[in-house]
């Protein structure tokens, strides 16, 4: 019988004009993942305000929003009423002490030729020594504002970053005053202070850990990045889990706030048995894909090896197959002129995973040979024949 | 009566002959004017009700749309049947009635009916097809850009809002469909991602869409005396409009279409398309309307092509596709040659008989007039011209002189033997003794042939307009032998010494030998005839059945099949391969093949799955059904993936009309479970396996198509508080692209959509999509919705509110009335119903059925009609039933005639039977009366020599009628061309009838007078 089917089947296969590309069950390596969406997030610790440390008019800005500076970089000018009354009060301090000064060496002198009382010189000294402290005081605060006290102090206050970042944002207009505590400009440290804030269905309570890998789709290209921290509480309005990532790379012209399409893997790679997506045709309710019965036909000179095979084949084959066969059969027995066969088994898979090129699938063995694409035309001459179709 | 009749036109002679110039220029005025068409119109009155449902599910359909419609229409008065089919998309109803309504009627009525029908909000209108007859289809046309520069949907655009409105405008044209190409719509393609950072949901944007488009008038206002009107112009005008359609605002700042959607012009989701030669085309399809002449219509059509041609753009043409009054043409030419040389035959043959020009000429005369009043009578009676009406002439056109001939003759007879008498009173005596033979002879042709125009069904469609005109044309000859002939034979016959022409001389000096032999062995000769006819009887019994015989319509055409579920740009792949294949192969024969896919816009019930393949064939074509046959098996084995089914134009749209199935043959299970109808039909089909004369078994695939099915997960959907109706919404406009408002531009509009960026590309993608709904909350549609793919239904055919499923069958080489028999006891046999599920047999075997048991009450009462008719002309029920032993002969002709030609016993083969009839009692009436005749004249003889005289003396009016019915219809058995195969078992039939009739008659009907009136 399985004989006479063979030789069939090498007569169909040769008669059949329709050429498929044939590949081979291999393993994939697929990666579980879901796709996200994603907001670009800055912590609340990478944001900096320059303050204005002295009360004042802003007389000129020295930085534009969006541009970078560098530490120690001038970046506003105010005019300060502050700055220029403790300078006139450091002026007339001085003075006061030249005075002192002086009125100390003559007391000092007077009293050693015994003509003043100690108790006048020692008064002299307190007074002298209050208004050194008096000017040191005023030097200090000065030193903290980074005014030089010698010479000639001027009222124009510079104000000069702290840290580096970009300008994020200009906070006080230009001509305003301000007193000083208040943030002339903030500062958004650059580079890796960026994470990505993903929404992650509950789903996926128990496979979304931290050290998870993940990509982030962004402007046309995707970025490494890997779970950083899952935040604590849930997103209530979308009762979606957050999970912050880092990114693994730099990222050109990110923006705070951008919603942005991402994926996490979930789980280690994994590998599978898998067929090319196209392969794949939908038949009587069950994913199928059909491989080719040419392959064994070739090595059938071994009559028990073959039937070993048939059956093994058969096996797993559905049951619908049986039929489609065995009814061809029957028509070949009744009708005299050559009943074409079609050399393609029909196979049911359960589908585990797939991606964009692959679907990892239970139901075939490894190095199977399989229809991978234009599996549509073998359906429709499958069903033909399970119609009634006689051929003529 | 008929004596005063001739007694009157004797007399009023000149008033007879103008009255007959004015018949004959009447006549010929109602010739030119008679409809043209290649068919009776067979198809049954039917009003077709189809609701667009874009985008839903057959079972959806059904369930919502088909069932209340049909329910609504089931009580209607005059309602035969209601099929109907639910497809993807469409619901499609046909209510069939009684032949007896108004059309106009009838579409009144099912409208007001369909008001009351409840149909869901959204799921469509239902609306009346177009009021066409299945054979509507006149006119089709490619609409095609040579320089390839415009798009097909640019071309599209044009035939809806050019073409189709010019073509509209041709009188008798009730529409025209557009099929293939794209429809142009404004997408607004939506990136859920982007609703999600904007805070917008997408219901917002269909309201933010569906308020801006709109516009308003504000009345007037006076101003100087002069009336300004007021108008809001709220229309969008450019793309740039409805992208600044405000979705939301917030103080000054507002989110506009364009900010979450990209806006742009597309296509329409399609469901049918069209290619020619390999390339996909745009087509029209012209219907005609109920009751117009499709020659008059379809000659309005190609003037104004020419102007619609002028006026397109440069480049851009119509190109015709398919003609019907070609064909109409050929088949009407076919039988009108036939007539032709029929009537030059019976000239020639008379004049071979009379050997005089005189009389020959008063014979002749008579054949035209007799065909114009038949002309004129058509025209009075609402007939048309075409194949079965003419072929009712053709067949007609040999008797139509008999009664002439025997007025002729009779006065020719007299006047040769009284050449000195008064020439009036001669002739009127002469016209007087005759005139009651001759209109009996006529009545009881009428007789035979009236009872056909109680055939209902298919049959009656075809054959009444047949049996009508040879009606009318007999009458006319009676009209014509009664009054014209006299005052002809008056004015024109010359008395001549008689003197036998050679041939009948010949004919008589065979005959002598014969016809004394058989009145020698009286006994033996009817004895032998009688088993005879018993034999061949049952021969007939055993001979093979069909309806009709297929009509060549000199063209070829594929139903082409793939499964249920193919997706309409494969099977555009596979047609255009196709369609290479065929011009590649047979270059030679076929000019230009077109496809056409799934279906266009309007009342189609096909799906991409499914196509039709035109042929456009060289002229010239030797062997059409040899080509066809090789075709057939090449495309067949090269496209192995789907099925093929050859048909022709008119011949699909009369099966697909009739029965709603697609095949000659076919069983249909009906019942409730598709799936339990597909075992059943499986049992059917394993049970007729190796059935002999089956050569295919096709189970018509309901089952097998592919759905994803979206089911709301209630829990879930109360956990991200999202409304089902919200899921819907967005299934039916996001991913359905149900357009949410129309952008009108001057009176074309183009729906608008707002519809999900990729949503359509992959299941897998269509699971991820993200809603975002009412309340913030960003859900993908797989979270809240069970979504799977299942198997569903691909359409849901029903019939009297019950679903059926169709098994068609294809037979080659048996005939199918015992097929039908074997198979059915196979299927009892073999294949156990479940209850409430039944089989009924239909096609062309239904008919057949139908028309069988018609002519079992036709054909006794026939029989009874002339026997009555018989009796009142000799008022003896002896020689009437003498007369009527004619009939056997003639039968036993068309029995051996049959068998010889190896055709089936069809319809059009039982009418030849029904004629052969008429003549074998015309043949008889003719003899037993002139027999009866001498025996008065000479009672003393002896009554064998009396018959030998008579018989004599009436061999050639006999063999004229005989010869000239027999050369009448010749023309018929030989006609080629389209049409001819229809008429060609009639022929067969009615040639053999005649011969045997003739010969019979003259030999055993002397013979049957003497047994039965030997003393």
């Amino acid at each position: 019988m399985s004989r006479k089917i063979a030789g069939v089947l090498l007569l169909a296969q040769s008669l059949w004009g329709l050429e498929v590309p044939i590949d081979e069950v291999e393993r994939q390596l697929f990666e579980d993942s879901i796709t996200v969406n994603s907001k670009i997030v800055q912590l609340r610790s990478a944001k900096e305000s320059v303050m204005a440390r002295v009360g004042g008019r802003v007389t000129k800005y020295l930085v534009k929003q969006g541009q970078s500076i560098k530490r120690g970089q001038a970046i506003a000018i105010i005019e300060s009423l502050e700055l220029s009354k403790l300078s006139s009060e450091l002026k007339l301090l001085r003075k006061q002490l030249a005075i002192h000064n002086k009125n100390y060496k003559i007391l000092k002198n007077l009293y050693n030729q015994g003509l003043e009382s100690l108790e006048r010189v020692n008064r002299e000294q307190r007074e002298r020594d209050e208004v050194l402290s008096q000017i040191e005081s005023i030097k200090t605060q000065l030193k903290l504002l980074g005014v030089s006290t010698k010479g000639d102090i001027k009222n124009n206050y510079t104000i000069y970053a702290q840290g580096s970042g970009k300008v994020a944002e200009i906070l006080v207009p230009l001509n305003s005053v301000v007193d000083a505590n208040r943030a002339l400009i903030s500062i958004v440290k650059g580079g890796s202070s960026f994470l990505v804030k993903s929404y992650v269905p509950l789903n996926y309570v128990n496979e979304v850990k931290v050290g998870n890998k993940g990509q982030l789709f962004y402007g046309g290209k995707h970025y490494k990045m890997h779970i950083s921290q899952i935040l604590p509480q849930l997103d209530e309005q979308t009762q979606q889990m957050q999970v912050l990532s880092s990114l693994d790379e730099p990222v050109k012209n990110l923006f705070v706030n951008a919603y942005v399409d991402s994926k996490l893997s979930i789980g280690e790679p994994k590998s599978y048995l898998a067929v090319k997506k196209s392969a794949l045709s939908f038949f009587k309710n069950e994913w199928v894909v059909f491989t080719s019965k040419h392959h064994e036909d070739e090595e059938g000179e071994h009559e028990e090896h073959h039937e070993k095979h048939e059956e093994h084949e058969n096996h797993k084959a559905h049951e619908k197959e049986h039929h489609a066969e065995k009814e061809s059969h029957g028509h070949h027995g009744e009708h005299e002129h050559e009943e074409e066969e079609i050399p393609y088994n029909l196979n049911v898979v359960k589908i585990l995973k797939q991606n964009d090129e692959f679907v990892a699938i239970e139901g075939l063995d490894e190095h199977t040979d399989y229809v991978s694409d234009k599996s549509y035309y073998i359906k429709s001459l499958l069903l033909k024949s399970s119609l009634g179709g006689h051929g003529h | 009566m008929l004596n005063k009749i001739i007694d009157l036109s004797l007399r009023y002679k000149l008033l007879v002959i103008v009255l007959f110039i004015v018949l004959s220029f009447l006549g010929y005025r109602s010739y030119q004017n008679v409809p043209i068409d290649a068919f009776p119109d067979i198809t049954p009155k039917q009003v077709v009700i189809y609701t667009e449902s874009a985008g839903n599910s057959a079972e959806d359909i059904e369930k919502l749309i088909t069932y209340p419609i049909e329910s609504a229409l089931s009580g209607m008065a005059g309602v035969k049947s209601i099929m109907s089919n639910s497809i993807f998309g469409l619901s499609y109803v046909s209510v069939f009635f009684e032949d007896s309504y108004d059309i106009y009627f009838l579409r009144q009525q099912v409208s007001e009916r369909i008001l009351s029908v409840d149909i869901p909000n959204g799921w469509g209108k239902p609306t009346l097809g177009p009021n066409t007859t299945g054979l509507g289809q006149v006119f089709w046309y490619e609409l095609k850009d040579t320089t390839g520069k415009k798009s097909l949907q640019e071309i599209r655009e044009l035939q809806e809002f050019f073409v189709k409105p010019m073509f509209k405008s041709v009188s008798g044209v009730e529409e025209v469909i557009s099929w293939g190409g794209y429809e142009k719509q404004y997408e607004v393609v939506i990136e859920p991602r982007k609703l999600q950072a904007k805070g917008v949901t997408y219901s917002d944007i269909v309201d933010a869409l569906e308020s801006s488009n709109i516009s308003a008038g504000g009345q007037y206002l006076e101003f100087n005396r002069e009336q300004y009107q007021i108008r809001g112009v709220g229309f969008y005008q450019t793309l740039d409009d409805i992208r600044s359609t405000v979705v939301k605002s917030f103080g000054g700042r507002a989110i506009l279409i364009g900010d979450v959607a990209t806006v742009k012009q597309g296509v329409a989701p399609r469901f049918g398309a069209i290619s020619i030669d390999g390339n996909e085309s745009v087509m029209g399809m012209v219907l005609q309307r109920t009751g117009t002449d499709a020659n008059r219509v379809v000659e309005g059509l190609k003037k104004k092509m020419e102007q619609v041609n002028a006026s397109l753009p440069s480049g851009v043409e119509i190109k015709l596709i398919y003609d019907r009054t070609t064909m109409t043409k050929k088949a009407v030419n076919t039988i009108s040659s036939a007539l032709q040389s029929g009537i030059v035959l019976v000239a020639i043959v008379l004049f071979l008989f009379l050997f005089e020009l005189r009389s020959a000429f008063i014979v002749i005369v008579s054949l035209p007039l007799s065909l114009l009043i038949a002309f004129g009578l058509m025209e009075y009676f609402g007939l048309s011209a075409n194949l079965m009406s003419l072929s009712g002439l053709a067949i007609a056109v040999g008797m139509i002189v008999d009664g002439t001939i025997v007025m002729v003759e009779n006065a020719y007879r007299h006047l040769n033997e009284n050449p000195t008498a008064n020439r009036t009173t001669l002739i009127l005596n002469s016209a007087k003794e005759v005139a009651t033979p001759t209109t009996f002879a006529i009545l009881i042709i009428v007789a035979v042939f009236i009872p056909l125009l109680s055939l209902d069904g298919l049959a009656g469609k075809l054959y009444s307009p047949m049996a009508l005109n040879i009606v009318f044309v007999m009458l006319g000859s009676l009209l014509v032998a009664l009054v014209l002939v006299p005052v002809l034979a008056l004015a024109l016959l010359q008395p001549k010494k008689s003197q036998e022409n050679i041939v009948m001389r010949a004919i008589k000096w065979v005959y002598l030998p014969f016809l004394k032999g058989a009145l020698y062995l009286p006994k033996i000769v009817l004895l032998t005839v009688m088993i005879a006819f018993a034999f061949l009887a049952y021969q007939l019994t055993l001979q093979g059945r069909e309806f009709m015989p297929t009509l060549n319509e000199e063209s070829i055409m594929f139903r082409v099949i793939a499964p249920p579920g193919t997706a309409l740009s494969q099977s555009v792949e596979t047609a255009q391969n196709l369609e290479k294949h065929i011009l590649k192969n047979y270059s030679s024969n076929v000019e230009s093949v077109l496809s056409m896919i799934g279906r266009s816009e309007k009342g189609e019930t096909a799906q991409p799955n499914y196509m039709e393949v035109l042929l456009t064939l060289k002229p010239n074509i030797e062997d059409l059904p040899a080509l066809t046959k090789r075709i057939t098996k090449d495309v067949t084995h090269t496209f192995e993936h789907v099925r093929f089914v050859p048909t022709q134009p008119i011949a699909m749209r009369i099966e697909e009309l009739l029965e709603g199935v697609q095949s000659e043959l076919a069983i249909k299970i009906y019942g409730e479970e598709q799936k339990v109808m597909a075992k059943i039909s499986k049992q059917i089909q394993e049970a007729l396996e190796g059935l002999e004369g089956l050569e295919e078994v096709e189970v018509e695939p309901q089952l097998g198509q592919a759905n994803i099915i979206i089911r709301p997960n209630y829990q879930a959907l109360a956990r991200y508080g999202v409304k089902v109706s919200e899921i819907m919404q967005f299934i039916r406009n996001g991913i359905g692209e149900e357009s949410i408002t129309q952008k009108i531009e001057g009176v074309k509009r183009f729906g608008i959509v707002a519809k999900l960026k990729d949503a359509r590309e992959e299941i897998e993608e269509l699971k991820n999509i993200n809603l975002r709904t009412e309340k913030g909350s960003i859900v993908r549609l797989r979270d809240v919705c069970n979504i799977e793919v299942r198997q569903g239904a691909s359409f849901i055919k029903r019939q009297n509110l019950n679903r059926y499923m169709v098994l068609g069958i294809e037979t080659e080489g048996r005939d199918v009335a015992s097929l039908v028999a074997e198979a059915n006891e196979r299927i009892k046999e073999k294949v156990k119903m479940p209850s409430g599920y039944y089989i009924e047999w239909a096609g062309d075997f239904k008919n057949m059925q139908e028309a069988t048991q018609k002519l079992m009450i036709i054909i006794p009462v026939t029989i009874m009609l002339i026997l009555l008719l018989l009796y009142t002309a000799f008022n003896s029920m002896k020689k009437a039933l003498l007369v009527l032993m004619n009939v056997p002969f003639g039968l036993m002709g068309g029995i051996v005639a049959l068998i010889i030609s190896e055709i089936y016993l069809s319809v059009s083969a039982i009418i030849g039977f029904l004629a052969i009839f008429a003549i074998a009692i015309l043949n008889g009436i003719v003899l037993v009366s002139f027999i009866d005749e001498l025996r008065e004249k000479y009672p003393e003889k002896a009554l064998k020599e009396v018959i030998i005289e008579a018989t004599l003396l009436r061999l050639r009016p006999v063999l004229m009628t005989a010869f000239t019915t027999l050369f009448g219809i010749l023309p018929l058995l030989y006609a080629t061309g389209v049409g001819a195969e229809i008429q060609y078992p009639l022929s067969v039939v009615i040639v053999g009838g005649i011969i045997s009739s003739t010969l019979l008659t003259l030999l055993v009907l002397p013979v049957g007078y003497l047994v039965v009136y030997r003393r």
